[in-house]
């Protein structure tokens, strides 16, 4: 039987989504021939974790709990999974392409000598005999894409980007357990000192990646923009109107006479869009407008153009922010 | 302390264009550059030496033209450079690069090797931890800072999603450097004359202990089956929405982004 592994990422005993999303696309892409198993490492496993894995399409939760694992180590973790691979190797091990999977995976590739594909978006299998693993990445600046096959190793390995596919449940689904000890006689070389928790620091606006920016249109709006803001982790910024009266500080103002702008994200609200205001933002890699005036002229450079009122759409946006966050 | 620092000459990216005919890259006229993270390695190491003593070596693997990149760091106060160049690694993916890099470093004296966390050419970030799995030591990737040497321990600070942690290895570890650690230093005119006469040393096939099948297009466990170009999307059409649709479709633009923030 042909079968594909998914890495389940724990933070302090949270699992996170990347997780969940990579099992539900295999679950979506491959049929019922093909089992799935969790691969979940940690100090404990918690019974809501097993039935999250196995609703989003894990046949098999294969775990290995030790104090060891209760937090991410290259040297345990590299460990544990060679030592669950020592009999039978997955033909695909997929990995999320966080900051702990893109630290583990090559680790772990070079031990078994097999490829790794890193940071891939889109992921198709063909099935025949064998399981065929086509793992597609954007390269050079995300103008080229390449698909990347590994047809003559096991496991065929891929780090996924986080945050691409939808988690989706199947409540009636089952799987079975099986637990592996863990095995390791040596210690590791890296030893946590101390940890400190990130707070989120005020940025200045011209170095933020992602802003959620208000006019006139929502200049009621702004501690629901601020909300959105901090969910996302983005920075809120106004246009002239909202500035000149009052409403927000002149260091919050893009365009001509405030900060120019050129976020990954620009999520404009309420901003008709006057060519002062655009001059400053034109620049930003993604930028969603919404309006009730189809003429306004944000649009014109607007990648994502939505005519709705924007004071009914952001309490929406966010609720259905938090509604997300709280897998995490 | 004996450094060593991973480099790769790198085609500048944000001049790369591609040919919407051939789907291939322009490369004419692009500028080649350093690899950004690697430059930081590089500063990192200089600033170890001075403070600690030592050596910095630096390696790198490419086509003969980087040879002028190792010039340029002699210039900055490298001690030794290495270009690890034959037509047999040539189309190496990550997996056979690190093997021919690993074989190499086996040869070489390192309390520590320093790696660009990834190169802006492939952003793979796996070259790293494959060479230090391969020379069997200890990594730490994604590095902040290197704090102080305490003797065969180093302590370091790392990022993760949500913390900052303060991390003691021990030496020798392989550690993985980001763009801005370290603003690098420029070339001096004290270091340009004192090593006009320091000569790259060239590592070719010949000299490594390396089973060919196990390298070069070849030898590399993972194949490009094809490439292709995005089509350009013109800019959008204006779509009316319910306040509820609008909603979705915009929580399912940002949510990609949070990642963004949390890992600056």
């Amino acid at each position: 039987m042909n079968n594909v592994w998914v890495f389940i990422e724990q933070n302090h005993g949270k699992l996170q989504p990347i997780g969940l999303e990579l099992l539900s696309e295999c679950r979506r892409k491959l049929d019922a021939s093909v089992q799935i198993s969790a691969v979940y490492l940690g100090q404990s496993l918690q019974v809501k974790d097993i039935d999250a894995m196995t609703f989003c399409g894990a046949d098999e939760i294969i775990y290995t709990v030790d104090e060891k694992l209760a937090v991410y180590d290259t040297h345990y973790y590299a460990k544990a999974i060679t030592n669950l691979m020592k009999d039978t190797r997955p033909d695909v091990f997929l990995i999320g392409s966080t900051l702990e999977g893109r630290d583990l995976a090559p680790r772990v590739s070079a031990r078994l000598n097999t490829g790794l594909t890193a940071d891939a978006t889109l992921l198709e299998f063909e099935q025949s005999d064998k399981l065929l693993l086509l793992a597609t990445r954007p390269a050079l600046g995300g103008n080229l894409f390449a698909t990347i096959i590994c047809e003559n190793t096991i496991p065929q390995m891929a780090t996924i980007r986080p945050s691409i596919f939808k988690i989706e449940e199947d409540k009636t689904r089952t799987s079975k357990l099986k637990a592996v000890p863990f095995e390791c006689e040596s210690e590791s070389k890296v030893k946590v000192l101390s940890s400190e928790k990130l707070t989120h620091k005020k940025v200045e606006l011209n170095k933020a990646q992602v802003i959620v920016a208000g006019g006139r249109g929502v200049s009621n709006m702004f501690p629901v923009l601020k909300d959105i803001a901090n969910l996302i982790g983005g920075e809120v910024a106004a246009s002239r109107a909202v500035v000149d009266a009052n409403i927000e500080q002149k260091d919050r103002l893009v365009g001509q006479t405030g900060t120019t702008v050129h976020p990954k994200v620009y999520f404009a609200s309420g901003i008709s869009g006057a060519i002062q205001h655009i001059s400053g933002m034109d620049k930003s890699e993604l930028i969603i407008a919404v309006n009730t005036d189809p003429n306004a002229l944000i649009f014109d450079v607007a990648d994502v153009s939505i005519i709705a009122d924007a004071k009914q759409v952001l309490p929406l946006v966010k609720e259905e922010l938090k509604a997300i966050l709280s897998y995490k | 302390m004996d450094i060593i620092v991973l480099v790769k000459q790198v085609p500048d990216t944000t001049e790369i264009k591609i040919d919407k005919e051939t789907n291939t890259l322009i490369r004419a006229g692009v500028q080649s550059i350093v690899n950004p993270n690697d430059l930081a390695g590089v500063e990192e190491a200089l600033k170890l030496k001075a403070r600690y003593g030592g050596t910095v070596s630096v390696v790198t693997m490419g086509p003969m033209q980087a040879e002028s990149m190792l010039v340029e760091l002699y210039g900055r106060g490298v001690d030794a450079c290495y270009l690890l160049s034959d037509r047999a690694f040539a189309g190496s993916d990550t997996w056979a690069t690190s093997t021919i890099l690993s074989s190499f470093l086996k040869t070489l004296k390192y309390d520590l090797i320093i790696a660009g966390y990834q190169a802006i050419d492939g952003d793979t970030a796996q070259v790293g931890p494959q060479v230090a799995e391969f020379l069997n030591i200890p990594q730490v990737t994604y590095l902040s800072e290197i704090v102080a040497l305490n003797g065969r321990e180093l302590i370091v600070k790392k990022r993760t999603d949500s913390e900052i942690l303060t991390l003691s290895v021990e030496l020798p570890v392989l550690v993985t450097t980001l763009a801005d650690m370290n603003k690098p230093r420029y070339m001096n005119a004290w270091d340009i004359y004192h090593n006009t006469d320091k000569k790259v040393h060239l590592v070719t096939f010949n000299d490594l202990n390396i089973d060919p099948s196990h390298i070069g297009l070849k030898g590399s466990p993972t194949k490009v089956k094809k490439t292709y170009v995005k089509q350009v999307q013109a800019k959008s059409e204006k779509v009316v929405m319910t306040p509820e649709d609008a909603a979705k479709w915009i929580t399912k633009l940002l949510y990609p982004y949070m990642e963004v923030k949390n890992h600056e």
